[in-house]
């Protein structure tokens, strides 16, 4: 239990030193190119696209989801994807691609993914800025259920530090750990429901088995949770049970993390 | 703290007692690697169970040393003999295997070329860099102009295109600028003045020199004799992870320098004589042996290779037991508190057994697994 202490207290003495080199991490990414960030709101909105016209008006007929239109029912849960996405991918390598350079001075190591985390979350307010004017449109309007976004985010964060920890140790020791992680995310995009409902699906309903465990799944959670705050079709607080299996897998991912990251970050620059 | 106290005779024949900081104290450091020679045995040091017996290299053998404010002190050795090593411990980049290390005041380790980030231009891989030393922006701002003129013409000239059009040598002309213009307590410097040209290398010199007279303690590694001799009044010369010899730069530069020069010359066995090297494999408890009146924490490893604690341990078995209970009562539709209360009626006893039999059979294989390389490595 040491360890995990240890390594949140690392995160939170170094706040402002992570935000501002996040800063410099996005400058530095898209330094080459003519419409620079811009892209990286462009890139998931040519996504948003594609998913509105194949899903949204194609497969589904422009019918209603939970009561609202297709595209006001995919965003919230999309751009929380989207993020999730981006940022466990980059987490994984964070640790390959930055160590050298903080390898000569004392650098705690362990904001490495925080700061991958940071840089993305800039892209995730610019994106859910454009997701609540699309909200407005579509005649989703703030309520009070909006306030479970802060316990959702609290969420998201929690589980994408843990997350980050273990894989970017991963990744340094075991380089194919990458490649794998990328296939995997592939498969979490279809069975986290990112851009169908599985609760209004007939195969689905008629299995509530399989749908129990897909609920297990942490990236579902946030997902549909995200989903519930902006369209208010329920409180976090009535599924006790899917919150209890989160935070405990939260909780083991943080302890496994922080344990493997300091058995392990004397040694990141014998790996690479 | 603790204070060293000086004699010092005047010109009038009058004593006065100097007294002079503790700034490091190092007792018994030792750092230890896995020499891993197969990707399998890479992937077994992630593993919490299983075969762990990858062989070892000792890269610091106990090394103490003390050093008091205002020293300069010179680390030389043949290559691969510990002194990088050393000096990553001494500037907390690498924690220790062992021992204990007492530093008083901010360290700062010059090595030049690290942390720059090629596609941004210099003037934001400076602010970058001094940020991540930790500086405020009023501080950087303050000392911006500084750091470009000390760089060189050639790189004012390129401030504000990105670092990848540099040529090597401007790089790391812009690395040792930015860090010799932090301004720390104990400055580490590791063979970065070998870099650079004549003008530039001259320079470096200077200003370390200006660093010594302002009184700030400063370590010192580099190959070059000439160098330690100018900079530094005390030497210390490591060699295969131990302290071989330590003392006035006059004392110990001579003998290094002999031993340098006639190494090709002597037999094995002469030189391990002289470097204290045993030959055989290295253990803390040899060291705890030869060592009987310090104290026990000096000879037992460090957090961080250590398994997981009993409250690590109880924390996850409570969490995944939580956790068990709560899918199987999800999937089972009955509420937590039902779970809790009847744990059999949620998971059937069948499961527990098998689930039991599973972890017992992981552990057997990993105690197989290790007893099997033990005896090959025994024929």
């Amino acid at each position: 239990m040491k360890e995990v202490w240890l390594v949140i207290k690392e995160q939170l003495t170094n706040l402002g030193v992570i935000n501002r080199l996040a800063k410099y991490d996005e400058k530095s990414t898209f330094q080459a190119h003519i419409l620079g960030n811009i892209w990286q709101i462009l890139d998931p909105l040519i996504n948003i696209c594609i998913y509105w016209v194949v899903f949204g008006m194609i497969l589904y007929g422009n019918r209603p989801m939970d009561g609202h239109p297709y595209i006001a029912w995919l965003l919230p849960g999309y751009i929380a994807w989207q993020f999730m996405r981006s940022e466990v991918l980059g987490a994984s390598r964070s640790m390959v691609s930055r160590v050298q350079m903080v390898s000569k001075m004392q650098f705690p190591v362990s904001t490495i993914p925080s700061m991958t985390l940071a840089n993305h979350l800039i892209n995730y307010w610019w994106m859910l800025g454009i997701t609540v004017l699309i909200e407005l449109k579509y005649g989703v309007y703030p309520s009070a259920s909006w306030i479970q976004f802060v316990y959702y985010f609290i969420c998201m964060i929690a589980f994408l530090y843990s997350v980050g920890l273990i894989t970017s140790t991963f990744t340094v020791v075991v380089r194919d750990f990458h490649t794998l992680l990328n296939s995997m995310m592939q498969l979490m995009f279809w069975v986290s429901g990112t851009i169908f409902n599985m609760n209004s699906n007939n195969v689905m309903n008629s299995h509530p088995t399989i749908m129990k465990i897909i609920q297990i799944n942490p990236f579902y959670y946030i997902i549909n949770g995200m989903r519930q705050a902006f369209l208010g079709t329920g409180w976090f607080y009535q599924d006790p049970k899917a919150m209890i299996i989160f935070w405990s897998i939260i909780g083991l991912f943080l302890i496994i993390g922080s344990h493997i990251h300091l058995k392990f970050r004397s040694r990141f620059i014998d790996y690479i | 703290m603790i204070h060293k106290f000086e004699k010092c005779v005047c010109a009038e024949g009058i004593i006065f007692i100097l007294e002079k900081k503790l700034k490091i104290r190092a007792r018994f450091l030792t750092k230890e690697y896995d020499m891993m020679k197969t990707k399998s045995d890479m992937l077994k040091t992630l593993l919490p169970f299983g075969n762990t017996n990858i062989e070892k290299f000792w890269a610091l053998k106990g090394v103490s040393f003390d050093v008091y404010e205002g020293d300069s002190v010179g680390i030389v050795g043949l290559n691969g003999g510990g002194k990088s090593t050393l000096l990553n411990i001494v500037s907390q980049i690498i924690p220790p295997t062992s021992g204990e290390l007492e530093v008083n005041g901010q360290t700062n380790i010059i090595s030049v070329g690290a942390g720059l980030n090629y596609s941004l231009t210099g003037r934001e891989n400076i602010i970058m860099k001094c940020e991540m030393l930790g500086m405020s922006d009023a501080e950087i701002n303050a000392k911006m102009d500084d750091i470009i003129n000390f760089a060189g013409d050639q790189v004012i000239q390129k401030i504000d295109q990105p670092v990848k059009t540099y040529s090597s040598g401007m790089k790391s002309r812009l690395g040792f600028s930015v860090l010799v213009h932090q301004d720390p307590d104990i400055l580490i410097i590791d063979e970065a003045l070998s870099v650079g040209d004549a003008p530039f290398f001259e320079k470096g010199v200077a200003r370390m020199k200006q660093f010594k007279a302002e009184g700030k303690t400063i370590m010192f590694v580099s190959h070059s004799i000439a160098q330690v001799e100018e900079l530094c009044d005390k030497v210390i010369w490591i060699d295969h992870g131990r302290v071989v010899m330590e003392g006035d730069t006059s004392e110990v530069l001579p003998k290094f320098d002999e031993f340098q020069k006639t190494y090709n010359k002597k037999s094995k066995a002469e030189r391990n004589k002289i470097t204290h090297d045993s030959g055989t494999n290295f253990t803390l408890e040899e060291l705890r042996e030869a060592n009987p009146d310090e104290p026990d924490r000096y000879f037992s490893k460090r957090l961080y290779d250590k398994p997981f604690s009993w409250q690590t341990w109880t924390a996850m078995i409570f969490l995944m037991y939580v956790l068990v209970l709560t899918i199987a009562a999800s999937i089972k539709n009955k509420s937590i508190l039902f779970a809790l209360i009847h744990p059999l009626a949620i998971i059937s006893i069948r499961t527990v057994i098998i689930f039991a039999i599973v972890v017992v059979a992981m552990i057997l294989a990993g105690k197989l697994t290790r007893r099997n390389k033990e005896r090959h490595v025994m024929d």
